[in-house]
C-alpha cells in the first residue's frame, strides 16, 4: 500500500473480518460510542429533512416577500426571513437536501469513477496502471478547491447549453431544470477533485486482498473477474469503502460553502447553507442571526457527519477502538 | 533507494505538465478574461483597445502557441506577466515575496499543528472515553466545521473590537508581530482535527501491544512507556497527514490571507481567481502542485525511516 | 483665601483652556493610514482607476483640479481659453511649478508626459487617458505607435500649450482636471517598471511604491512650489475584504476609507457622521445583447423589461440606494424625470406572445452575468428571477461569475454614467454602431438609432429640440429596444474619522490631502 495515503482509511486492517456477524457487531460498536451516538442522530435527522423537509416546510423555500426582509423570528416566520424576505427555517429544511445531495452525489461519482478507474488499475497492472495513477497524481496535485473552481466556473455554459439541446429535442423536463442542473456541476466539479483518493484507495484495497489465499483459490477454480470481485473483494474491502466515503461528507459540504464564496457555488433560486450564509455575510454585523443560522446548521451537521465517519472507522475497524 | 528517488523526482515532470495542460485548458476556454479586470470598477472596455492589449500580452494567438510558449518559457524560469493584479510584474517575482511569507505562515502553522496535534491526540488516547478524550475530540473537530470567510471576520470583531486583546486586525510584520496571531490560529484548527485523530488511533493500537506490555513489565513508568514506544509507533501515520495539512493549508491561506490583509502566496491565489489574471492562475497552481508534490515526496521519504514495516523499492 | 482665590483661578483658567485645545491643537503627528480595496497595478496616472485615483491628486498634479462642486480650480495651470470654434485650448501653467526633483514643469513636460501616457502599452482596456484625449489631434497615431509627437499638442512657449481638438468636444476642459491627465516626469526612465516604487511627482506628496508588500507611502515633497502641507505622511495599506475594512477603522488602525456600497447600509447606520458623500453616484444598469438567442427578438427583451418591478423592488431591498430609470442622471442636463419604464406583467405576457418564441416553454434559458463581489446584484437579480418566473414562465440563469465574452450572455451588469456634464457621451456609448458600452453587451443598435444620436450629436448646443432629440434616444434604448436597463444609484462615501479636519473630495474621488489637517485625539 501507498505511503502516501492521507486519510485515516490506512489505519484500516487489511484483514477485514469475514463474518456475516459484521454488520450487526459493527452497528453495536457505533451506537456504544456516545458521540458516534448523536452524529449517527443528528444523520438520521438530516436524511429525514432532506426527503421530507420540503413537504413539511412552512414556505416555498423560493417564496420572496421583498417588504418583510431580513426579519427577526416571529410566529409566522420560525426563523425569521432573508435579505429578500424569504422564509429561514424554509430554506435552511431546504438546504438539509442540498447538504445531503452534496455529500451524496459528489462522494458518489468520485468513488463511481474511482472504483472504475482504480479496479482497472489493480486489475490491468502494466502501462495502463501507470496512466491511471499518473492521471491521479495530477489530479491530487491540484489545490483541490482550486480545481473546483475552475472547473464550475468553465463548464456551466457548455453544459447548460447541451442540457437546453436535449430539453429541446426530447421534450424531457429534467433537462430545463436549471437547480438541478446547477447541483450537477457543482457536484462533479467537487468530484472531478476527489475521485484520485478513492482511485487509490480501491486499488490499494484489491491489490492487497487478491493475493489472498481464498481470491487466489478461486482464481484457480476457474472464476471470473467479475465474480471475484463480487464474492470476495466486494464484501472484504466494503469497509474501508464506506468509511472514506462517508468521511468525505463534511469536507463536501464545506467545500461547497466555499465555491459560494468565490461566486461559482449554487446558483440562485437553489439554496445550500453555504450559499445562505455568504448571501448574508456583507449585512451580517446588522442581522447577525442571517449567517448565524445556516452557520450553526452547517457546523452541526459537518461535526456530526466528520464524528459519524469516525465512529463508523472504529466500529468498522475493532482493532483501533479497544481500550 | 536513489533510484527510487530519482524516479520519484522524475515523474514530477510530467504530473506538472500535465497539471499546466489542465489548468490552461481551462483558463482558455473559461469565462474569465484577464483584460476586463484592469480596473478596479467596471467600466466597460474599448473594443479596440481591447484587441491591441490581447495582442501585446500574446492572448490572440491559438491555444497550442500559448501552451508551447509557456512551458518553453517556464525552462527558462519565466512564468510570464501578471495583466490585472499587478500590471506587467514578472509572475516569477510575485510568487516569489508572496512564498517569502506564506511559507513562514505555513510552516509556522504546520510546526504548531504537530506540536499541539500530537500531545492532545495522545492525551485522548491515553484518556480515552473520559470527558478530556471528548473535549478534545469536539474541541478539535468543532472548529473546523466554520467556514474561514466566517470564522475570520468573527474572531477580528471578537478579539479585536470587543475584547480588545489584540490591537492590530490586519497587515504582515512577520512572525513575531500580533497581526499574525488570528490567522495562524485559524491556519491551524482547520486541520488539527486530523492530526489529533490521526495521533489517538494511532497510539490506542499501540496501547495493548506486546511491546508497551514487555516495557511496562520491565518496569517502566506510564509516562516513559508513552514516549519512547508509543510516541514512535503514532508518528508514522501522523506524519503521513503530512501532505494533506499542506494542501489544507494552501487552501485555507487563500481565504485567510486577502481577509487579513497579508500579501502572500494564498492572496496571489485569490486575486488571482478573482480577476481572472490568467498568468497568475496559472503560475499560483503550479507552484502549490509543486508544494503538494513536494511534501509527498518528503513525505514518502521519512515514512521507511518511523515504520520498518515498510520499505522503498 | 488666597488660596482659594489662586485655586478658582486656576480652574477657571484650565476651563477656558480645555475647549481651544480641543478645537485647535493639531495631533503632533501628522500622519494619515488610508486604505486602497486592490492591489495596485499601476503608478502613473494615465491609466489609473478604482483605488489609485484618490491619491493622484497630489502626486502626479493634473492642470487642474475640481472643486466639490465640479468647478475648475488652478492646480499646475493657472487658467485656460477656449477658441471660439471650440477647437483650441491654451493652458497657461504655474511658472513656479517643478517636478519633486526641482527640475521645472514646462509646456513641453505635459506634451512629453501625455504622448508616453496614451501609448497603447500604458493604457488599461477600458482606454484610460485616451477615453478622453482620444480627439486631439495626432494623439491616436501616437497612442497606436504610428507617431511619436502628437501635432495637436502644440507648445507655444515654456508655459503655454495649446491644444488642438480634430472636433469640438462638449466640457472638454473638465479632461483637463481628470486625474488621468497627471504629469510624469517623461525624461525619466519610465518604462522600467522599477521607477514607479519612487517616482519623480509633480505635487505637493512624493511617492513610494512597494510592489511586494502593496503598500503605497505619500512624503510631503519639499519642492513643491505652493503652500506646503501640514500632513507630514499618508500610508496607503491594502486590505480587500470589506468586513476587515470596517472593523480596522472601528479599531483605530486606519482614518479614512471609502465606502462604494458595499457597507452602505451599514455605515448609514452606524457611523453616518463620518460620512462625507463622493458628488455623482456610482449609476448601475444591465445591458441585453440583441445577438445571443434568446434576447435576439425585441418583443422577448420588452417581455423581460416589462415583467419585473424594478422600483419597488430596489426600493424595498435598498432603501439608502436611489432607483434608477433613466440613463441620464438627475445631475445631468436633459435629465428626463418623465421616463417611466413599464412594470406590467400583463403587457409583458403580451409580449411574449408576440415574439418568435409564441410562450414561455420555447424559450432557451436567459443567462445574466453579474459580479458576486458586488453585493446587490445578486439579490436585485434573485428578486427579477422570481418576477420573471411568476409572470413570465421563463427560466434565467443567474451567472455569479462575471464575463464580457459575447457569445454566450443575455444580460450583463454595467456601471458608468456621465462623465461631463451633457448626455452626448453616455448615449452615444449605447446608440452608436461602435459605441463602447453596446459593442461589449454585444448589442448592435437599429440604424433608425444610430441615425438618430448622429443627429443629437451634431446638433449645435443652443439648438432647441436638442434635450428632446436625446431623450427620444434614450426612451428608444430603454422602453422600445429594451436593451439597457437602467437600476440603481449607489452612492459612494468617504468614511473620515472625526479628527481628520478639512477633508473634501469631488467627482474625480479624490481627497485634498494637500489641506488637510489632523486634530489630537
Amino acid at each position: 500500500m501507498s505511503a502516501t495515503t492521507t486519510d485515516n482509511v490506512t489505519q484500516i486492517s487489511e484483514e477485514a473480518p469475514k463474518t456475516r456477524s459484521l454488520w450487526s457487531n459493527a452497528f453495536r460498536r457505533l451506537i456504544r460510542n456516545r458521540m458516534s451516538l448523536f452524529s449517527l442522530f443528528i444523520v438520521i435527522l438530516v436524511l429525514l429533512l432532506a426527503i421530507f423537509g420540503p413537504a413539511l416546510s412552512p414556505y416555498d423555500y423560493t417564496k420572496q416577500d421583498i417588504f418583510n426582509t431580513s426579519q427577526p423570528p416571529t410566529a409566522e416566520h420560525l426563523l425569521g426571513t432573508d435579505e429578500l424576505g424569504r422564509d429561514i427555517l424554509s430554506r435552511l429544511m431546504w438546504g438539509a437536501r442540498t447538504a445531503l445531495a452534496v455529500a451524496l452525489i459528489s462522494q458518489g461519482i468520485s468513488y463511481s469513477v474511482g472504483a472504475i478507474l482504480g479496479a482497472i488499475a489493480a486489475y490491468s497492472g502494466g502501462w495502463i496502471d501507470s496512466l491511471i495513477m499518473r492521471l491521479a497524481d495530477i489530479f491530487m496535485s491540484f489545490p483541490h478547491l482550486l480545481l473546483a473552481v475552475f472547473v464550475s466556473a468553465t463548464v456551466r455554459r457548455p453544459i447548460a447549453d447541451a442540457a437546453y439541446e436535449i430539453y429541446r429535442d426530447t421534450g424531457v423536463e429534467i433537462f430545463r431544470n436549471t437547480v438541478m442542473l446547477d447541483y450537477l456541476i457543482v457536484f462533479g466539479a467537487l468530484a472531478l477533485a476527489s475521485w484520485p483518493w478513492a482511485a487509490r484507495l480501491i486499488r490499494g484495497q484489491i491489490l492487497s486482498l487478491r493475493e489472498n489465499d481464498y481470491v487466489l483459490a478461486s482464481r484457480a477454480f476457474g472464476a471470473t473477474p467479475w465474480q471475484i470481485i463480487r464474492w470476495h473483494l466486494m464484501p472484504n474491502a466494503i469497509g474501508a469503502i464506506i468509511v472514506a466515503f462517508t468521511a468525505g461528507f463534511g469536507g463536501a459540504m464545506l467545500a461547497e460553502s466555499s465555491l459560494s464564496y468565490l461566486g461559482v457555488g449554487i446558483r440562485p433560486p437553489g439554496a445550500s447553507w453555504g450559499t445562505m450564509i455568504n448571501e448574508s455575510l456583507v449585512g451580517w454585523r446588522m442581522h447577525p442571526h442571517l449567517v448565524a443560522m445556516p452557520g450553526i446548521v452547517l457546523a452541526v451537521c459537518v461535526f456530526a457527519f466528520n464524528m459519524f465517519g469516525d465512529g463508523l472507522n472504529d466500529a468498522l475497524n475493532p482493532r483501533s477502538s479497544k481500550g | 533507494m536513489t533510484t527510487y528517488v530519482l524516479r520519484r523526482l522524475l515523474h514530477m515532470i510530467p504530473t506538472l505538465l500535465g497539471v499546466i495542460l489542465i489548468t490552461f485548458t481551462l483558463g482558455y476556454y473559461g469565462p474569465g478574461d484577464p483584460l476586463q479586470y484592469q480596473l478596479g470598477e467596471q467600466i466597460p472596455p474599448d473594443p479596440e483597445q481591447l484587441a491591441r492589449l490581447r495582442e501585446l500580452y500574446g492572448l490572440d494567438r491559438p491555444f497550442h502557441e500559448q501552451l508551447v510558449d509557456y512551458i518553453v518559457g517556464l525552462a527558462q524560469g519565466d512564468m510570464g506577466m501578471s495583466i490585472s493584479v499587478q500590471a506587467k510584474r514578472p509572475i516569477r517575482d510575485m510568487l516569489g515575496t508572496g512564498l517569502g511569507v506564506s511559507l513562514q505562515l505555513g510552516g509556522a502553522a504546520a510546526v504548531l499543528i504537530f506540536v499541539i496535534g500530537v500531545p492532545l491526540g495522545m492525551l485522548a488516547a491515553y484518556k480515552h472515553n473520559s470527558l478530556i478524550d471528548y473535549i478534545i475530540v469536539s474541541f478539535s473537530a468543532m472548529l473546523p466545521t466554520i467556514p474561514v470567510f466566517v470564522l475570520a471576520p468573527l474572531l477580528l470583531i471578537l478579539a479585536v473590537l470587543q475584547l480588545k486583546i489584540l490591537p492590530y486586525s490586519f497587515g504582515w510584520e512577520g512572525l513575531l508581530d500580533p497581526r499574525a496571531i488570528l490567522p495562524l490560529f485559524i491556519l491551524v484548527v482547520g486541520p488539527l482535527l486530523t492530526i489529533v485523530r490521526q495521533t489517538r488511533s494511532a497510539v490506542l493500537e499501540a496501547l495493548p501491544q506486546d511491546y508497551v506490555r514487555t516495557a511496562k513489565a520491565k518496569g517502566l513508568g506510564n509516562r516513559q512507556v508513552m514516549m519512547r514506544h508509543i510516541l514512535k509507533n503514532a508518528l508514522a501515520p501522523v506524519v503521513t497527514s503530512m501532505g494533506f495539512v499542506v494542501a489544507s493549508l494552501l487552501t485555507g491561506s487563500l481565504f485567510i490571507e486577502s481577509i487579513f490583509g497579508i500579501p502572500g502566496f494564498g492572496k496571489l491565489i485569490y486575486d488571482g481567481l478573482r480577476s481572472f489574471d490568467y498568468p497568475l492562475i496559472l503560475g499560483t497552481t503550479l507552484v502549490s502542485s509543486f508544494i503538494i508534490m513536494a511534501s509527498n515526496f518528503i513525505v514518502d521519504m521519512i515514512y521507511p525511516l518511523l515504520d520498518p514495516r515498510v520499505n522503498l523499492d | 483665601m488666597n488660596k482659594h482665590r489662586l485655586l478658582w483661578v486656576v480652574v477657571a483658567l484650565l476651563i477656558s483652556i480645555v475647549p481651544t485645545i480641543a478645537q485647535d491643537d493639531l495631533a503632533e503627528e501628522q500622519v494619515v493610514t488610508a486604505v486602497m480595496e486592490s492591489s495596485v497595478s499601476v503608478i502613473h496616472p494615465s491609466a489609473v482607476g478604482g483605488g489609485q485615483r484618490d491619491w493622484t491628486r497630489v502626486t502626479f498634479a493634473a492642470p487642474f483640479v475640481r472643486t466639490p462642486e465640479g468647478e475648475l480650480e488652478p492646480w499646475l495651470a493657472t487658467g485656460y481659453e477656449v477658441s471660439d470654434d471650440g477647437l483650441e485650448y491654451t493652458i497657461s501653467l504655474e511658472p513656479e511649478a517643478i517636478f519633486s526633483d526641482g527640475t521645472p514643469i514646462t509646456a513641453e513636460s505635459l506634451k512629453e508626459a501625455w504622448e508616453w501616457g496614451v501609448k497603447v502599452e500604458n493604457i488599461p482596456s477600458w482606454g484610460g487617458l485616451m477615453t478622453i484625449f482620444e480627439p486631439i489631434v495626432g494623439i491616436p497615431e501616437v497612442s497606436a505607435g504610428e507617431s511619436d509627437d502628437a501635432e495637436g499638442l502644440v507648445v507655444v512657449d515654456d508655459h503655454t500649450l495649446t491644444i488642438v481638438l480634430s472636433r469640438p468636444v462638449i466640457g472638454f476642459q473638465d479632461a483637463l482636471g481628470s486625474y488621468l491627465t497627471g504629469i510624469v516626469k517623461a525624461d525619466d526612465d519610465l518604462d522600467n517598471p522599477d521607477y514607479w516604487r519612487s517616482p519623480t511627482t509633480a505635487g505637493p506628496f512624493t511617492l513610494t511604491w512597494n510592489p511586494d508588500t502593496d503598500e503605497v507611502d505619500l512624503t510631503r515633497n519639499d519642492n513643491w512650489w505652493g503652500e506646503p502641507a501640514t500632513l507630514t505622511e499618508i500610508h496607503y495599506r491594502l486590505i480587500s475584504d470589506v468586513q476587515t475594512k470596517l472593523i480596522a477603522y472601528e479599531n483605530d488602525e486606519i482614518a479614512v476609507f471609502k465606502d462604494t456600497g458595499g457597507l452602505l447600509d451599514q455605515i448609514s447606520q452606524t457611523h453616518a457622521d463620518e460620512m462625507i458623500p463622493i458628488p455623482g453616484l456610482g449609476f448601475f444598469f444591465l445591458a441585453v445583447s440583441n445577438q445571443v438567442e434568446p434576447t435576439t427578438d425585441v418583443h422577448l427583451r420588452r417581455a423581460l423589461l416589462y415583467a419585473i418591478d424594478h422600483e419597488t423592488v430596489i426600493g424595498a431591498l435598498f432603501p439608502n440606494h436611489p432607483v434608477a430609470s433613466t440613463i441620464v442622471q438627475g445631475s445631468t442636463v436633459c435629465y428626463n424625470a418623465d421616463l417611466t419604464i413599464p412594470y406590467d406583467p400583463e403587457l409583458a405576457r403580451e409580449e411574449l406572445a408576440m415574439s418568435e418564441y409564441g410562450s414561455a416553454e420555447n424559450v432557451p434559458p436567459v443567462q445574466v452575468y453579474f459580479y458576486t463581489s458586488i453585493d446587490f446584484w445578486g439579490r436585485i437579480l434573485t428578486a427579477y428571477q422570481q418576477q420573471w418566473q411568476e409572470n413570465l414562465g421563463i427560466e434565467v440563469q443567474l451567472n455569479g461569475v462575471d464575463t464580457y465574452d459575447d457569445t454566450v450572455g443575455n444580460v450583463y451588469r454595467f456601471s458608468g454614467g456621465p462623465t461631463i456634464n451633457d448626455p452626448s457621451d453616455i448615449l452615444t456609448k449605447f446608440a452608436a454602431q461602435n459605441g463602447n458600452y453596446a459593442a461589449v453587451a454585444n448589442y448592435t443598435p437599429p440604424e433608425e438609432l444610430s441615425a438618430l444620436i448622429e443627429e443629437a450629436n451634431s446638433l449645435p448646443m443652443d439648438a432647441e429640440n436638442r434635450c428632446d432629440v436625446y431623450q427620444d434616444v434614450e426612451n428608444q434604448l430603454i422602453v422600445e429596444e429594451a436593451a439597457v436597463w437602467p437600476q440603481i444609484g449607489v452612492p459612494y462615501n468617504w468614511v473620515v474619522k472625526p479628527y481628520i479636519q478639512g477633508f473634501e473630495t469631488s467627482l474625480n474621488q479624490d481627497i485634498n490631502w494637500e489641506s488637510i489637517v489632523v486634530l489630537a485625539n
